[in-house]
């Protein structure tokens, strides 16, 4: 898989799996990440301060996603730029409703690593993109200028503007 | 019909010939016209003018005639006189006064011109009264002094000058019709010949141009202004032929080029519709004939669903991509999706080689800008499919990871000892001999108990493979397993079971199951320091066999040497562990080198194989410490960054001869006598051979792990000397150190090449 040039993001990948964590860990380094694996389901908060983007599986047996998610999506609210949170799942059922769940956005294929890394790079190019958008934006706008805009796009989450969502993200 | 002729005119008239000769008419009618007029007017005004003159004359001698009948009042006389003018068939009435009266004293009224008026005054002057029809002459009657008695009026007609002006003004007229179309006629035949029909030829010649008829030409031989422009015509001609004729093979090399690429390349716009020309590999990839008007996002990403975040990335980058400066696009461009997979059905996917399913076509992707007036109009996309790269980087991932997964086994089981493995080999070759004779060459019906004997077999050999990593004759004696497990359960009951629709694939699983223990025993003599001598060997006691040789003692008849042969080690297993540790060996002295080891399996007796691990690991040690340079002097040198040991064997008569050499500085012989001289030697009287070898010499200022105690070559000196060897030593600066360690019944050939050593 050919690299792109860029700086490294640290990305905090959260899932019940020692094995899948390593498998996820190998692909997403060897895309020039940082990475972070954790099972833990408790004091990711100390990690989000560094993070760009936090990848979580929701629904792992015998954990409580959901209030994982809740945790740490509280303890980005304290921090000036929040990371985005990563549903990650291989149920297509819930992809739909990931904005529902409180995720910024949704990888599927969970099991194949060179589609996560494919998703990956385009979540740090979408939000680079934006920065773009935004830099050569009129002022008074709000949006990026879109020729082409997809109705089907779910609009985003409510509590969290997109421009917010994604303001962690650009770098350089 | 062309849209230019639908909108003409009826009435436009196209023939340039046709315009020639009407506007030829029209100059001509013109002056013919005016011509005609001058003529005509002047014609008149002469008659008109010889008329007058006459008239007055007529009328001057009528008004003295008059004088006397006046004077005397004598009005018969005027009668008479009026009569005489009515003989004058110019003169159609004509009237006289005398002085003091207002009515006429006679009038001469011919015809019936009643329109005459009946009383007229007399005219006040004298003169000349011309009208369109007549003319009219006034005169003065005067008497005997001088003065004035009356007055006189002639009126001549103009009938007859009229009639004559307006004969000669037809004729005029007729005459100037015929010049014109005399003269158009003329001028028309000459521009016809002269212009018209070459500018025809030149017409039919642009038309079959502009049809593709690139030799069309035309044949004009004049020299005027038209021959010129039909020579440009045709040198134009020729030019647009040959400017064809390389732009259609410019063209075809072009679409030749673009065809053939690799590439899928297509352009779209701003609406990300794609325009223009697309690569036939574009077709074929996305499998549509015609790509223009549909739209890029859904090639690429058709079947990506709403929060697909790959397909959102791309179409907010499609929305800024355009809007950028060309100068920024770089910038945009690394924002761009360099991966894209596309589904089959979007394009004819790639079977996976083992389960036939068509797999998703991965395609890099290059956006190129198309920019006009600074700006980007248009975007070309370049898009590789790298399935087969893919899938090739895959195989052979996985065929290194299976290697050395069982090179790894290998040396595990090397490590535990050969002989198991060579044990098994026997065994399982046994088992698979057992098992095609049960099997038979043609199909017969087998009895439970064969088939469970079958089973057994080839289960036995199913679980040793799996225990020696042997994954192939593992999959294929499970297969086999399958069918058997399948024959016996058809036995069941009836005790036997038919073979014949299985025979040929039990035997064909029996064969494939050979191959794999031929594969194994491969890789087990490529993974073992022994190589293939390992398979010939049957496991004895060593200590049998050192028994026997001491029985024997240094026989050297037949039994002798079989006994020796028998006690006899490969040289690989000198070497085995070696080669793991020379490139540690050379990492601690910051260093990079690797041992390579030819002749594994040569016989090494077994009084030398006993001294042969130390003294080839002092030489070793000896050649990374002070042989092989480090990696930027290697560079320097236009040597590889990994220095290279070789150990190579080769049988002699009376023993294998073995070779140990480095490709690294070679011997230091300045640094050898120095230190020789250091410790006591005399230098003038040993050879450089000689020095390398005396104890406690090295050339290493400070003595480390590895090496520069001074008692590495000195030892391996001595050990080889007590079992009946010798080492000398060659080397040549900058390129090499060579130690040849040979039996002593061996005459030493080779003699210190160098003069310069190390220790």
């Amino acid at each position: 898989m050919p690299k792109e040039p860029r700086a490294a993001r640290h990305i905090l990948v959260i899932d019940d799996s020692e094995v899948v964590l390593a498998r996820i860990k190998r692909a997403l380094v060897s895309d020039g990440h940082l990475v972070t694996t954790t099972t833990q389901t408790v004091g990711n908060a100390r990690h989000l301060g560094s993070c760009d983007l936090v990848v979580i599986d929701y629904h792992m047996p015998g954990i409580d996603g959901h209030s994982v998610q809740e945790q740490l999506r509280g303890a980005a609210a304290q921090l000036d730029c929040a990371p985005l949170l990563y549903l990650y799942t291989s149920d297509p059922a819930i992809t739909t409703s990931y904005q529902k769940l409180g995720f910024d956005g949704c990888f599927v294929n969970k099991g194949d690593e060179e589609s996560l890394v494919q998703q990956v790079r385009a979540v740090f190019r979408l939000s680079q993109i934006r920065a773009l958008a935004q830099k050569g934006r009129p002022p008074g706008t709000t949006e990026p200028p879109r020729s082409r805009p997809r109705a089907s796009v779910p609009p985003p989450r409510s509590s969290v503007p997109p421009a917010a969502a994604d303001s962690k993200i650009p770098k350089g | 019909m062309d849209e230019h002729k639908m909108n003409r005119s009826p009435f436009r008239i196209s023939s340039l010939g046709i315009k020639l000769a009407l506007a030829t008419v029209a100059v001509l009618s013109l002056i013919s016209f005016l011509l005609y007029e001058q003529l005509t007017t002047r014609e008149r005004q002469h008659l008109i003018s010889s008329k007058s003159r006459a008239a007055n004359m007529v009328s001057d001698l009528f008004a003295a005639s008059l004088a006397a009948p006046l004077d005397f009042g004598d009005s018969e006389a005027v009668e008479t006189e009026l009569g005489n003018l009515r003989s004058n068939g110019e003169i159609v009435d004509a009237w006289v006064w005398s002085q003091d009266s207002s009515d006429p004293v006679a009038r001469l009224r011919k015809g019936d011109d009643s329109t005459e008026q009946a009383i007229r005054l007399p005219p006040e002057r004298e003169g000349t009264v011309l009208s369109d029809d007549r003319v009219e002459i006034v005169r003065s009657v005067l008497g005997r002094q001088g003065k004035p008695i009356g007055k006189a009026v002639v009126v001549f007609s103009l009938a007859s000058e009229n009639a004559s002006f307006h004969a000669s003004r037809v004729r005029i007229l007729w005459f100037t019709i015929a010049m014109d179309a005399l003269t158009a006629l003329i001028l028309i035949l000459i521009a016809r010949h002269q212009i018209i029909r070459p500018l025809a030829k030149v017409a039919e010649g642009t038309r079959r141009l502009q049809k593709g008829d690139y030799d069309a030409r035309v044949d004009v031989r004049s020299d005027d202004e038209v021959g010129q422009l039909a020579k440009a015509f045709n040198a134009m001609g020729e030019a647009i032929a040959d400017r064809e004729q390389r732009l259609e093979a410019a063209r075809k090399n072009l679409r030749d080029l673009f065809d053939h690429m690799r590439q899928a390349i297509f352009a779209f716009g701003r609406d990300g519709k794609i325009v223009g020309e697309v690569s036939r590999q574009a077709t074929r990839l996305f499998g549509h004939e015609r790509l223009e008007g549909k739209d890029v996002r859904d090639l690429l990403y058709r079947d990506a669903a709403a929060h697909d975040v790959d397909a959102k990335a791309f179409d907010e980058w499609v929305a800024i991509a355009f809007d950028v400066p060309v100068a920024d696009w770089n910038e945009v461009a690394s924002l761009a999706p360099t991966e894209v997979s596309i589904r089959p059905g979007t394009a004819g996917g790639v079977p996976n080689v083992m389960t036939g399913a068509e797999e998703p076509v991965p395609l890099e992707l290059e956006f190129r800008p198309l920019t006009k007036g600074g700006r980007v109009h248009g975007i070309m996309v370049l898009a590789t499919d790298v399935s087969e790269q893919r899938y090739l980087a895959r195989t052979v991932q996985s065929r290194e990871e299976e290697h050395a997964r069982q090179m790894a086994a290998m040396r595990r089981l090397v490590a535990g000892g050969p002989q198991v493995f060579v044990m098994f080999v026997e065994g399982a070759r046994q088992r698979i001999a057992r098992c095609l004779e049960i099997v038979g060459p043609i199909a017969r019906m087998l009895s439970s108990a064969e088939i469970d004997e079958l089973f057994r077999h080839v289960h036995t050999i199913k679980g040793e493979a799996k225990a020696f990593d042997l994954r192939d004759l593992e999959a294929q004696s499970s297969k086999l397993e399958e069918e058997l497990d399948e024959l016996r359960w058809r036995a069941r009951g009836a005790g036997f079971a038919t073979t014949s629709s299985v025979h040929s694939g039990l035997l064909a699983h029996l064969a494939r199951s050979t191959d794999a223990l031929d594969r194994g025993c491969e890789i087990f003599v490529a993974a073992s320091p022994i190589g293939r001598a390992a398979l010939d060997q049957v496991t004895v006691q060593r200590s049998d066999i050192l028994q026997l040789l001491s029985l024997v003692g240094d026989r050297s008849d037949t039994l002798g040497q079989i006994t020796s042969r028998l006690a006899s080690r490969p040289l690989g297993e000198s070497t085995a562990n070696l080669l793991d540790l020379v490139p540690t060996w050379a990492e601690q002295v910051g260093k990079r080198a690797r041992l390579h080891v030819e002749g594994r399996e040569v016989r090494v007796p077994p009084n030398l194989a006993r001294v042969l691990g130390g003294v080839l690991t002092h030489l070793i040690r000896n050649a990374i410490v002070h042989g092989i340079e480090l990696t930027d002097a290697r560079h320097a040198a236009g040597k590889s960054a990994i220095g290279a040991i070789r150990v190579q064997a080769a049988e002699g008569n009376s023993g294998p001869i073995i070779t140990v050499e480095d490709d690294g500085q070679g011997l230091d012989l300045a640094q050898i006598a120095e230190r020789a001289l250091e410790i006591g030697e005399d230098v003038e009287s040993r050879s450089v051979q000689e020095l390398a070898f005396l104890p406690g010499l090295s050339t290493a200022r400070r003595p480390g792990e590895m090496a520069g105690r001074g008692v590495g070559l000195h030892a391996v000196r001595s050990d080889l000397a007590s079992v009946g060897y010798t080492v000398d030593v060659s080397s040549k600066p900058g390129e090499y150190t060579r130690f040849f360690l040979r039996p002593k019944s061996i005459q030493a050939e080779t003699a210190l090449h160098s003069t310069h050593g190390h220790a």
